[in-house]
């Protein structure tokens, strides 16, 4: 096997790992990077990110009241020092990409144009039409070429972390064209690989966001965290999942049922706000959790469109006008008429929830760095603790920015204080990979790894969807258990062949998928209150309660079990746990605080 | 370790053009030039002997193939203008009417000439 | 389902552990009229050969991923519709690349390319301290459209210079430079131009035109090049210019 030397390895060469790599180059520019990623940088899930990334930016805002959106979004689960060290981090970010390039949207007056988004008390999202995702990926991924000593391993897929002494040491690799398994030897390793939507059937995320990097650091006895939070999102097309982005309601965009109505306003985000007038925190511009759930409940009275890919709501932005769809959402456009067949300047879209985002990762300290020595954790793989029981939209896109940068430079710093690892040590490590990844190529077997992705879907969707109970919440867990069983007969048909073997990396993308899933359901299970995007249906669950669950949730992984769930403390540093309100309740509740603080 | 790749690589056969509309197109229009090195000959002939330009020019084979040559001009023209806009970085509006001008310019003096020539 | 439509496709197979040549084999897909033609890729990985190998990742047409050519044109696969092929289709890896496996193909040069271009802002000193840059929307419409390139390598299979000439830099890396080349932000035009005016630069483009044509995010990669020849020329002719006069400069230093 080869043996590869770097300082640091970066794992994922999404928004997170190319923001690290180039902070970790910025930082120590003597360092080596290897930035390792199993499709090439552009090909990365951030690509398809669409609204726009957060940041203070008018006069009239304040971190302050960024920091209270977010956490009260996270229905108080957040690590509030996180959270203020994040808002306080984004302008600079923001700023640094315009520097390195981003085609930001513009006033005409040349400055920075923000846009409201959900749950957000004033504009601040800055945006690149509906292509945001995609320019700061371009942008990070064209600006890290400026740098020599970051050296990337494209299509390597990594298979597992070295650890030694409770400190890592680097990872083993597949190089995915030569069929080869190769070592990277890393002072410190940074891991970038985003969420695991692709453990719901029905899903906004590339069918690369399968998981296993949450997996890889979880069976190497990192705790997933948080993990039952899962945000779905309330706009995705019917059939494929494709998203249609939030800023379509920030610019102005309504939902409707069936009859026309904009059923919002009977779920606590009312009174209905005037059409093309959208208003912070009322109606359309809610929480995505809270919308998500309006939708179940409309659904449920039968008041939803029916089509042969479910049923749906209808998202109207035909009032904003041609010449502002064209300029603020030609992508969306584009993609309703390709996927759906609809012009949304002249009809609606057909949307429903789908699951999108995971608010839960590899715990983190402040610092981006993991229980593990040197192993650090940046973006949607991550927990470092921001988005508590539910994210807000536009704050992921500038998690990426700042909690990359900070475990880049905080690796930088680390990767050099590890020395003198016994080679003998991790080569026999690396060898115990590589038998196991030979022994995974010719296991036979009748079960596919389709099925068992498919049934685990269809499973997580069950019982850990929009609403949850006990009783399917368990229906799901012992659904996985068995596909647990049943994945160690999958039978690998392209037992032989090297040269670009996609069906051994599915099956280990599923299965470390599997171990994720676990944790999202045991996490859930156990946690018997509502908050966030976790929703509980059954007798004593259906309130918050901070007595006993203002806590984080802690899931350590067990080999042939079901996963050990801990708890941990949430910091709370200014704002203390209050009622969740949108609408006219959360403007009265803001009036309140306001001049409780003026005496 | 021997690397267990063997890239194939499809070569590019001389008629690589055949199979789409759009090189056919592309072929045609490079072809044009066969037609401006006649138009070209035929000058010299009429700097060098104009006596014989004269009798030649009234063969009506010349003639079809002057008539062709006068036909690929305007191809030549038409997918010159066309290409025009792209070497400009302009707004959609102002192309199109640059577009419009070079064609009126063309008529115009095309029509100067001929008139000219006529009388 | 017994009324469910099929659909016969062609797919080019080529495992280079086994096979001397690529071929074509038949497989039967279900369809309806959502149906992409990733979609009846992942139907057959899922169901009938795992063994198929192809790239994908986003299937909403933004990350580039999954360029093949369907009956002979190069198309991202997500965004084509087996609906518009009633009579079935033939899907092979973009040409004018190595093929490694089935649909995969070799993008080491492709990469490489967009790396000459320096495709980053050069020579700008502003720091996050100093706030962003003014840029007008006058300014960005400038640049937008070259900036849509999802690197999906289309381009490079519609251009026949590039499968003649494997050294061109070719479309999407000569769009990308030409990006930076009209940021108000950047000044890195001059380093850029010598690259571009290399012999596997811009002037190997003859203008076929194709690959605007495929681009399926319309970032017109034949117009960027068409002002790069212009860039190309200008500058050549400001370097004659420089030339003559720095020569009379010199002349005069000496008498």
């Amino acid at each position: 096997m080869q043996t590869l030397n770097f300082d640091l390895a970066v794992v994922g060469a999404g928004g997170a790992g190319l923001r690290a790599a180039i902070a970790a180059s910025e930082t120590r520019p003597d360092l080596t990077v290897a930035l390792v990623s199993k499709v090439y940088p552009m090909r990365s899930h951030t690509v398809a990110a669409e609204g726009g990334s957060a940041a203070v930016q008018q006069e009239h805002d304040s971190l302050e009241l960024h920091f209270n959106d977010t956490v009260s979004g996270g229905d108080w689960l957040c690590e509030q020092d996180v959270v203020e060290y994040f808002v306080q981090r984004c302008p600079r970010e923001m700023t640094q990409m315009e520097q390195w390039g981003c085609p930001w949207s513009r006033k005409p007056d040349g400055s920075i144009a923000v846009r409201n988004f959900g749950g957000m008390k004033v504009p601040r999202t800055w945006f690149a039409a509906d292509k945001t995702g995609f320019h700061m990926l371009h942008t990070l991924f064209q600006t890290s070429l400026r740098f020599p000593q970051i050296r990337r391993l494209d299509e390597h897929f990594v298979l597992d972390l070295l650890v030694e002494d409770g400190r890592v040491a680097g990872i083993v690799a597949l190089n995915m064209m030569e069929g080869e398994l190769v070592q990277v030897r890393a002072g410190a390793v940074v891991l970038a690989t985003g969420g695991a939507g692709r453990v719901y059937r029905y899903n906004t995320n590339a069918s690369i966001v399968t998981g296993e990097g949450m997996g890889i650091a979880y069976r190497k006895g990192a705790a997933l965290r948080d993990m039952e939070f899962v945000q779905y999102h309330p706009t995705g097309l019917p059939g494929s999942g494709i998203l249609i982005t939030e800023a379509s309601r920030g610019e102005g965009g309504v939902l409707l049922n069936k009859d026309g109505y904009r059923y919002l306003q009977d779920y606590g985000l009312g009174p209905e706000t005037p059409l093309g007038q959208p208003k912070p925190k009322f109606m359309e511009l809610g929480p995505r959790d809270k919308v998500s759930q309006a939708f179940w409940h409309e659904w449920r009275a039968g008041r939803m469109v029916g089509t042969p890919y479910g049923e749906v709501s209808l998202l109207d932005i035909r009032h904003l006008g041609r010449e502002k769809i064209l300029e603020r959402l030609p992508f969306i456009r584009e993609l309703s008429i390709q996927y759906m067949g609809i012009d949304p300047i002249d009809e609606p879209i057909p949307v429903r929830p789908t699951a999108h985002y995971t608010m839960g990762g590899i715990a983190t300290d402040a610092n981006c760095e993991t229980s593990i020595k040197g192993f650090f954790a940046a973006g949607e793989c991550s927990s470092v603790g921001m988005h508590g029981a539910n994210r807000l939209g536009s704050n992921s896109l500038a998690e990426l920015l700042v909690f990359g940068e900070t475990a880049g430079r905080n690796a930088a710093e680390r990767c050099r204080e590890n020395a003198g690892n016994s080679s003998s040590s991790l080569d026999a490590q690396a060898d115990d990979v590589e038998r196991w990844f030979k022994s995974l190529l010719q296991q036979k077997g009748k079960e596919k790894w389709s099925a068992i992705r498919n049934e685990m879907g269809l499973a997580m969707e069950d019982g850990c969807g929009i609403y949850r109970s006990e009783e399917l919440m368990q229906k799901t867990i012992d659904k996985l258990a068995e596909l647990q069983d049943r994945i160690k007969h999958v039978g690998v048909a392209d037992n032989s062949a090297s040269v670009f073997n996609t069906d051994i990396l599915n099956l280990i993308e599923i299965s470390h998928g599997l171990d994720v899933a676990e944790a999202m359901a045991h996490s859930a299970i156990k946690r018997r209150e509502s908050r966030g995007a976790h929703q509980r249906l059954d007798e004593g669950c259906r309130e918050r309660d901070d007595e006993n669950f203002l806590k984080h949730s802690l899931a350590y992984y067990n080999k042939g079990s079901a996963p050990r769930i801990d708890y941990g403390p949430v910091k709370i540093t200014k704002l203390q746990p209050a009622k969740r309100v949108y609408g006219a309740e959360g403007a009265s509740q803001d009036n309140k605080n306001k001049e409780k603080a003026n005496g | 370790m021997a690397t267990k790749r063997k890239p194939y690589v499809r070569e590019v056969d001389c008629c690589w053009w055949k199979g789409n509309p759009y090189y056919r197109f592309y072929m045609l229009r490079e072809g044009c030039s066969v037609f401006m090195v006649w138009v070209s000959l035929l000058f010299l002939l009429f700097l060098f002997s104009p006596s014989s330009f004269a009798t030649l020019i009234k063969n009506p084979i010349i003639c079809l193939l002057n008539f062709a040559a006068f036909l690929a001009s305007l191809l030549h023209t038409k997918t010159w203008y066309d290409l025009t806009p792209k070497a400009l970085n302009l707004p959609e509006a102002k192309l199109a009417a640059i577009v419009k001008w070079l064609w009126a310019v063309t008529i115009v003096f095309g029509a100067l000439v001929l008139l000219l020539s006529l009388f | 389902m017994a009324d469910e439509k099929k659909l016969l496709l062609k797919i080019q197979r080529y495992n280079p552990e086994r096979d001397s040549a690529p071929y074509l084999a038949p497989y039967e897909i279900p369809w309806d009229d959502q149906t992409s033609f990733l979609d009846a890729l992942q139907y057959l990985k899922d169901n009938v050969c795992p063994d198929l190998s192809f790239r994908s990742s986003c299937r909403m047409a933004i990350c580039g991923s999954c360029g093949v050519m369907i009956d002979g044109a190069p198309k991202l696969a997500c965004k084509t519709f087996v609906r518009n092929y009633p009579d079935g289709a033939t899907v092979e890896p973009l040409v004018n690349f190595p093929v490694e496996r089935d649909l995969v193909v070799d993008l080491t040069h492709f990469l490489e390319y967009i790396e000459a271009l320096k495709p980053y802002v050069i020579g700008n000193a502003r720091k996050p301290a100093d706030g962003p840059n003014t840029q007008t929307p006058a300014q960005l419409a400038r640049y937008h459209k070259f900036s849509m390139c999802i690197n999906c390598g289309l381009c490079y299979a519609a251009c026949p210079q590039f499968g003649l000439n494997p050294a061109f830099l070719g479309p999407a890396a000569i769009t990308l430079g030409h990006r930076y080349n009209l940021d108000s932000r950047d000044h890195g035009k001059n380093e850029r131009l010598q690259t571009m005016n290399t012999e596997n630069g811009v002037w190997s483009c003859t203008f076929v035109g194709y690959c605007s044509e495929v681009c399926p995010k319309h970032a017109d990669p034949a117009a960027a090049l068409q002002q790069c020849k212009a860039d190309s020329a200008l500058s050549f002719a400001a370097s004659v210019l420089n030339c003559k006069k720095n020569k009379e400069v010199s002349h005069g230093n000496k008498t």
